[in-house]
């Protein structure tokens, strides 16, 4: 018995590793094929304003210290309202852009450079979400271009009165 | 020549660093993988070209996705106004300033055709808990 057990013991064995690495070669192209690769994703910082927003603030009239942005759903489109212009072609967001720098340029003839101008976004419950971010894309553009020192961005409540 | 050949010894190639090296690769993938979908739902963000590109610090913001269909998704969970509130005054509690402000930020991912009205009620339940620091996903344009 016992000279049996050594030569056992004394046998090599070895496993075959052939069936686990294909099984583990499988597992790992299948975790790599189904991985979603993350898209690359951009961000618009924005601050709330404090103690507004909730309880919605009353507009200053005066044209030179508020810029009003509307965005008014009309069937499939948004239009744009700026002051008392309006703007529904496709390059809508590029014409916004060049109206609020034809305010801002008229307001630094005048003296204005440091004052702060804020632009509220105006937008009705039913505007897609696009039409908000690229509005405030363009308020960002002004900003960076460094068109205005002092540029604030704001959000109207309107849209949350109506709702309720 | 020929006998010279027969007498070389036996190569074998010890396989596991490469056994270590598959498993480790596989774990990788299956945590990264989960991770990624459980906290970005899949939507079709906005484009805007003054979009700046994520840092790692703004990696720890608390992501609110907001479905085409107006449904508020939070960490692969489909939220109610109530539990959003609650959420969000979780969140902000631990961080408020001696103003009590809260210095938690918060990502807003919005589908691109995402009512306005549900943003805005989201933007409005952040305001509420005093969180102010608001950002908001887009995709920036390919340069052409």
């Amino acid at each position: 018995m016992s000279n049996i057990a050594k030569e056992l013991a004394k046998e090599e064995s070895s496993m075959d590793m052939t069936p686990m690495i294909d099984v583990t070669f499988q597992l790992l192209i299948f975790f790599m094929c189904s991985l979603n690769f993350k898209i690359e994703e951009g961000m618009l910082m924005s601050h709330l304003p404090k103690d507004q927003g909730v309880f919605s603030v009353a507009v200053k009239s005066n044209p030179y210290e508020q810029i009003r942005i509307q965005l008014i759903k009309s069937g499939p489109d948004t239009v744009v309202l700026a002051d008392s212009y309006k703007f529904s072609e496709s390059d809508k967001y590029q014409r916004l852009y060049q109206h609020i720098q034809s305010v801002l340029s008229k307001l630094a003839e005048s003296g204005g450079k440091e004052s702060t101008i804020s632009v509220v976004i105006e937008p009705e419950i039913d505007v897609g979400f696009q039409d908000v971010i690229s509005t405030l894309n363009v308020c960002r553009k002004i900003q960076t271009g460094g068109a205005w020192k002092n540029l604030e961005v704001k959000f109207s409540a309107k849209a949350l009165e109506e709702k309720e | 020549m020929l006998s010279e050949v027969r007498e070389l010894p036996q190569v074998q190639i010890d396989m596991t660093p490469m056994i270590d090296m598959v498993f480790n690769l596989i774990i990788f993938f299956m945590l990264v993988n989960q991770m990624v979908q459980v906290e970005r739902a899949e939507l079709q963000l906005p484009l805007a070209d003054q979009a700046k590109e994520e840092k790692m610090a703004d990696q720890k913001e608390l992501i609110l996705n907001v479905h085409k269909d107006g449904r508020v998704e939070v960490s692969g969970r489909f939220m109610n106004w109530v539990e959003l509130a609650r959420l969000l005054f979780e969140e902000s509690k631990g961080s408020r300033d001696s103003q009590d402000n809260s210095s938690r930020s918060v990502l807003i991912r919005g589908d691109i055709d995402a009512p306005y009205k549900v943003i805005q009620k989201v933007m409005v339940e952040c305001a509420k808990q005093k969180i102010y620091k608001i950002s908001f996903a887009a995709r920036i344009p390919a340069e052409n």
